[in-house]
């Protein structure tokens, strides 16, 4: 009984030596497309510390300007890989994180193929909400579009805040524009050029500030509303309703009354009637 | 900034522009600062600290930061962190054309 016993162990432990073998020589083609994904973002991280290495160890501004021309990871190439990855797998988890990291990365025209198919296949995903800032940031034709298409297929609350946020900041951001094109027409650009002076002409036209601040206002309100389970989040979009109501480009500045190092009074509706450069500072 | 501040300042002499600080430091340093860097435009004195009522009621967070505010009072523009003195004449002198053009 013994003896077979013992047999029976030597010829289990050789059948599953075997196939462990048999599966670490595999393992190289069947790697699962989670573990493709994360070779693939582990060996861009590790380039771009290694760019970073470079730039430090060049001492003056001339080589570092050299280093960063030329060393820079290639992050073209990267996305191409990762979109390769999303199109071989189109139903496994690791084609969102691919279709993400490239929408957050990559330069626009491979971020919109990445945003195209997230927001044609994936809205049902809580990791979609990662790109909604960054394309906020972006501003383009179709990331209002985008935004309100995700709010609306969403399933979880928490991406929905996601959303909504985006889209405060997206108005936000438009009202910041618009106000910058003003001062450009003005002088603040030089040597403006008749093509984009009319092209700030007609966006300052088709825009209106204070109606993009009252939009904001209602998303970034809409985003700690659905925050609820995330305090910090919440607080981020209240944050953000305080700041659009009343420190917003186009908005009337708040009185402020106070004192200076003296004890003399000043108010900044002192100051009426004249162009004001409100400074914030510390002498460090 | 203050080298640039002190020339913006004198440049604009005279005309309907104010540089208006918001200092949030204690009470000895501005002191020392108003005296050492010649600092002849006015500044509300914040209580000493970052968290000071008018910088928490900005929700201000990062210094420098500064607005832009246009003869109406509006904000027209705002930086966390100095833009640097030549865009910052720049943007004035687009807020001060306004001014003088009466719109």
């Amino acid at each position: 009984m013994n003896m077979r016993q013992s047999n029976h162990d030597r010829r289990t432990a050789a059948l599953l030596f075997s196939l462990a073998v048999f599966a670490a020589s595999a393992l190289p083609a069947e790697r699962t497309p989670a573990q493709q994904y994360e070779a693939i973002v582990g060996e861009y991280e590790l380039a771009q510390a290694a760019f970073a290495t470079a730039v430090r160890a060049a001492k003056v501004g001339p080589d570092r300007d050299k280093v960063r021309a030329t060393k820079r990871p290639d992050v073209a190439a990267f996305g191409t890989r990762l979109l390769k990855l999303a199109d071989a797998h189109p139903k496994d988890a690791a084609a969102v994180d691919a279709l993400v990291w490239t929408a957050n990365h990559s330069d626009d025209e491979q971020a919109h193929k990445a945003l195209d198919r997230l927001f044609a296949d994936h809205t049902n995903d809580a990791k979609i909400a990662a790109v909604c800032e960054p394309l906020a940031v972006r501003i383009t034709d179709t990331t209002d579009q985008r935004l309100r298409k995700l709010l609306a297929e969403t399933p979880h609350r928490a991406v929905k805040a996601q959303a909504a946020f985006a889209l405060g900041l997206y108005c936000k951001n438009k009202a910041e524009v618009r106000a910058d094109l003003i001062l450009n027409l003005n002088g603040a650009e030089k040597d403006l050029a008749p093509v984009d002076r009319k092209h700030y002409e007609d966006v300052i036209k088709s825009t209106d500030s204070v109606k993009l601040a009252n939009e904001a206002v209602k998303w970034f309100r809409a985003a700690a509303t659905d925050a609820s389970g995330d305090a910090a989040f919440a607080k981020r979009a209240q944050a953000q309703v305080h700041e659009v109501e009343h420190f917003c480009i186009g908005r009337e500045a708040m009185e402020i009354t106070g004192e200076d190092v003296d004890g003399r009074k000043i108010k900044l509706s002192d100051f009426r009637g004249k162009v004001v450069v409100l400074d914030f500072w510390g002498d460090w | 900034m203050y080298p640039h501040e002190r020339s913006l300042v004198a440049r604009m002499q005279g005309k309907p522009f104010a540089l208006l600080g918001v200092n949030s430091d204690p009470k000895e340093k501005v002191v020392d600062a108003l005296k050492r860097e010649n600092i002849t435009w006015r500044s509300f004195w914040d209580g000493g600290n970052t968290r000071g009522p008018i910088a928490t009621e900005w929700g201000v967070q990062g210094w420098p930061t500064m607005y832009l505010i246009d003869h109406k009072g509006v904000i027209r523009k705002s930086y966390v962190g100095s833009p640097g003195g030549e865009v910052l004449d720049r943007e004035i002198e687009a807020l001060m054309k306004e001014l003088e053009a009466g719109k």
